[in-house]
């Protein structure tokens, strides 16, 4: 029974290409051997937090359950669903971490795999994932808040005791080891005695019962429920996690971040598009504004006007694709499959180019300041062809990006978010 | 006071259900000549109704005579009653009539209780009960 | 007079080769209340999606006031109300900031009327949305939809999931609005009782196409249901063949067709063309006409 449960698990599911994903980005970080990221970086901390930023993820989109409503109506016991959920979880992060550890290590020597901290790592993250999903027991859910809090609280303490360089790691396998062990074993002792026979779940509606919090004394102006759903959640985290990029001068994470925002603010503003709100408006709040903020922090944490033209001129263009994918009334299948790889290119161009560098030799290291040798390059180049008279450079850059945002603009107004505004069968359980 | 009640699924449209009471209403004495006609939009809100089917109901009350409406003060039940021929008028009622005698012979009963039938019908009508969905509009027939 | 709404072969597809719509034309004329009837899936959604302007038709044509919904979408809207079964309202957000947004984007809302409605839902403005029940939040979308005075008020199954009661109340301030303004309504709902309160005219929609468009009590007055015994027809065809039969299915040991006419007439020429007995003709109300017209066979 609990092998059955395990193999229909989403998540378990999901392993294989979590695997391919993460076996590559492995591959491409151990090419940092080089420099400061080593593998024991890697696979200490790096790829087991970004593990945990999965499952925070998959949690903060309502996975947190240990059943869903679908199997809670089965006759299958609490107990079962409880272990079946533990053991694909754990599995799944386990065979992802292996998994990468055992690309690295065939891909041949010079890039060893640190087995003790691994093993630490990985014992750090059972833990996590059981005490997750121990909170309050009766339910067939955690809250979400709970689930996230905690999620952020233990995951930082993971990476404090595990995390190596000068200011941390002071923990070593000998002691984490058994103490991980003997907290997994409590609690999933703690959990099997007190487990009830069938998990509760309320109705939708009577959650809806508790009285709403009274914040009458609050004014906020009009737009705030427009802002409120556009700048929240998983956007905002986008939002701030490019611009975490850019400061840390690794820009070239920032183009797909921003993407991961637009599409995202997009999605939660639908609820404008039946009201008298310009579409244009819509897209300067979601596109333009992020885009100037990101201007405006690569202007002041030097690292270029050149990189940050770049920047905005890749975002607009991957933008433009994105939607002339979704034209309903010109696009036949193959002029489709024309615009991919240009969609591609431009968000994910930035990456490639970072990865070309690291392979030269030449990547940059951590850091504020960071430089990026081939815009460099660029530039350099570019300096004998670019009007040296820099107001003719700034005013001939702002009218390019203003015709790409035009572009963009009459792009956004005929398009079809058939996939936003189709209703679906709930089938996700 | 005019204590009118529709059955969207009933077999006979909204409008002809709020015609017949009406003009129940009027033989039974409840509503007397000149007496003033709820305004169609007072009586959609109160039935939940559309405006459009109580305004129909009023106009075909008109067209046949029971009601006449007034610009600007309202729609009033007339004062004569609508003049039929009386030939044509005999000729309904015995055909009316035959129908009913002829279920209550089929059924066993006699002309006693087909009398006794009908006073009960009169007093239904004299206090406003509301009758069941065949009525005198209808002229569906069983083959 | 103009047309409030106007489709004019309006087509539609989602997947290629498979039409949602194909082909539709109607008119809502102002002052009427347009019922838009259809199986699951048959494009109610899609037709009323591209009355707001939300999806872009493949061919044909939609007008509202005269204009196009795409070029000109913000005087279309402030004079249309929209409310829908998947309607999607910000969770986070109070009632009172909702209509606080709502006055600042329709010049012509009616901030008496609000306070009206709130009472008579029983909501409180600082409760936040998504704390709401489904009930209530669909009660909020109505409220925003018509208390701006609309012309022109657009409902995609308004009343489902809802309870009998909250249905009842939808159809009240439905009502006050065709009351105070003569707005048109366009809605499409599965409620047929609703559907017979408050409708005038009915479009039917089946395969993509326009299968009826006519008022309602014409409708329920001039069709009625034959029901012949199989020994009388053997196959469909040779009932559907008969003058004034719209459709004809089976279901056990007779055939269920629907005609056009009054029953004695249909029933009669029934009798001498197919010179049967026992062919029985009725008028029935609007939900066994839909599932007579669409309904599957048994």
């Amino acid at each position: 029974m609990i092998f059955q449960l395990v193999r229909r698990d989403q998540d378990w599911r999901m392993v294989p290409w979590m695997t391919l994903c993460l076996c590559a980005m492995a591959l491409a970080g151990s090419v940092f051997t080089h420099h400061r990221v080593t593998t024991e970086l890697l696979f200490s901390s790096m790829l087991p937090m970004m593990s945990l930023a999965g499952l925070s993820g998959a949690f903060a989109n309502g996975a947190s359950r240990r059943a869903s409503l679908f199997q809670a109506a089965l006759p299958i016991s609490a107990r079962d669903l409880f272990v079946a959920k533990l053991l694909s979880q754990i599995a799944g992060v386990w065979c992802l971490l292996l998994s990468a550890a055992a690309a690295c290590y065939v891909a041949g020597p010079g890039w060893s795999v640190p087995f003790p901290s691994l093993i630490m790592a990985e014992a750090l993250v059972a833990v996590t994932i059981l005490a997750l999903l121990s909170v309050r027991l009766r339910d067939l859910s955690v809250p979400n808040g709970i689930a996230i809090g905690l999620l952020a609280g233990l995951g930082l303490l993971d990476a404090a005791l595990v995390f190596p360089g000068p200011l941390f790691s002071f923990a070593r396998p000998g002691i984490v080891l058994p103490v991980c062990a003997g907290t997994f074993a409590a609690l999933l002792w703690r959990d099997l005695a007190s487990m009830p026979k069938v998990f509760q779940v309320a109705p939708m509606d009577a959650v809806a019962e508790r009285p709403a919090r009274r914040r009458t004394g609050s004014v906020r102006p009009v737009w705030w429920p427009v802002w409120r759903s556009a700048f929240y959640g998983r956007n905002v985290v986008s939002l701030i996690g490019s611009a975490i990029f850019l400061a840390s001068g690794m820009w070239q994470l920032a183009p797909i971040m921003l993407a991961s925002f637009v599409t995202g603010a997009w999605y939660s503003v639908r609820w404008l598009w039946p009201l008298p709100v310009a579409r244009r408006k819509v897209l300067a709040m979601t596109l333009l504004i992020p885009l100037l903020l990101e201007a405006t922090a690569q202007l002041i944490w030097p690292s270029g006007f050149v990189r940050a033209v770049a920047l905005a001129a890749m975002m607009l263009l991957s933008t433009s694709a994105s939607l002339a994918l979704l034209n309903p009334t010109g696009m036949r299948a193959g002029a489709r499959l024309l615009v991919l790889p240009w969609l591609v290119l431009f968000l994910f161009a930035p990456l490639a180019v970072l990865l070309a560098d690291a392979f030269n030799g030449t990547g940059p290291p951590f850091g504020i300041h960071a430089r990026s040798y081939t815009i460099d390059f660029l530039t350099l180049h570019l300096a004998g062809v670019l009007p040296s008279n820099p107001s003719i450079l700034i005013a001939g850059t702002l009218v390019a990006l203003g015709a790409l945002y035009w572009l963009v603009q009459r792009q956004f107004e005929s398009a079809d978010f058939v996939q936003f505004v189709q209703t679906r069968l709930d089938t996700a359980d | 006071m005019m204590q009118l009640i529709v059955h969207p699924a009933d077999e006979l449209p909204i409008y002809r259900q709020i015609m017949r009471q009406i003009v129940e209403a009027i033989a039974g004495g409840r509503l007397r000549q000149g007496d003033k006609l709820t305004s169609h939009r007072e009586l959609a809100e109160q039935l939940v109704v559309a405006p459009l089917t109580v305004k129909k109901a009023y106009d075909e009350l008109e067209l046949l005579g029971y009601v006449e409406t007034q610009r600007g003060r309202g729609t009033f039940v007339c004062s004569e009653p609508p003049k039929m021929k009386p030939a044509e008028q005999r000729e309904r009622l015995r055909a009316a009539a035959r129908k009913l005698l002829s279920e209550a012979y089929l059924g066993g009963l006699r002309f006693k209780d087909a009398a006794e039938i009908l006073r009960e019908a009169d007093r239904e009508i004299s206090s406003g009960e509301p009758s069941p969905a065949s009525g005198i509009w209808r002229e569906k027939e069983e083959s | 007079m103009n047309p409030v709404l106007e489709f004019e072969r309006v087509e539609r597809s989602y997947k290629k080769g498979v039409p949602v719509l194909d082909g539709v034309t109607f008119p809502v004329e102002p002052g009427e209340v347009v019922g838009l009837l259809g199986r699951n899936g048959s494009g109610k959604t899609t037709l009323i999606r591209i009355a707001m302007g939300m999806l872009h038709p493949q061919a044909g044509s939609v007008r509202v006031f005269g204009w196009s919904p795409f070029e000109n979408p913000i005087e279309v809207k402030r004079r249309v109300g929209y409310a829908a079964e998947d309607q999607v309202l910000p969770g986070h957000s109070t009632i009172a900031q909702m209509t606080a947004f709502h006055r600042y984007l329709f010049p012509s809302w009616d901030t008496a009327w609000e306070r009206q409605l709130l009472e008579l839902f029983n909501l409180d403005p600082a409760a936040r949305i998504g704390k709401l029940s489904k009930g209530q939040a669909r009660q909020v979308a109505l409220l925003c939809a018509i208390c701006h005075r609309p012309e022109l008020l657009i409902l995609d199954e308004p009343g489902a999931g809802l309870d009998p009661a909250a249905r009842r109340e939808f159809l009240e301030a439905s009502i006050q609005l065709l009351n105070r303004e003569g707005c048109s309504i366009l809605f499409s709902s599965h409620h047929m009782t609703d559907v017979e309160r408050i409708g005038g005219r009915v479009v039917l929609l089946d395969g993509g196409k326009v299968f009826l468009d006519r008022p309602l009590d014409a409708l329920r007055e001039n069709l009625c249901v034959a029901l012949v015994p199989k020994a009388s027809a053997a196959e469909s065809a040779m009932v559907e063949r008969q003058p004034g039969c719209l459709r004809a299915r089976s279901i056990g040991e007779d055939w269920h067709a629907v005609f056009e006419g009054e029953p004695a007439a249909v029933s009669r020429q029934l009798a001498a063309s197919l010179g049967a007995d026992g062919i029985r003709c009725v008028q029935v109300p609007l939900e066994e006409l839909f599932v007579e017209l669409l309904g599957g066979q048994r």
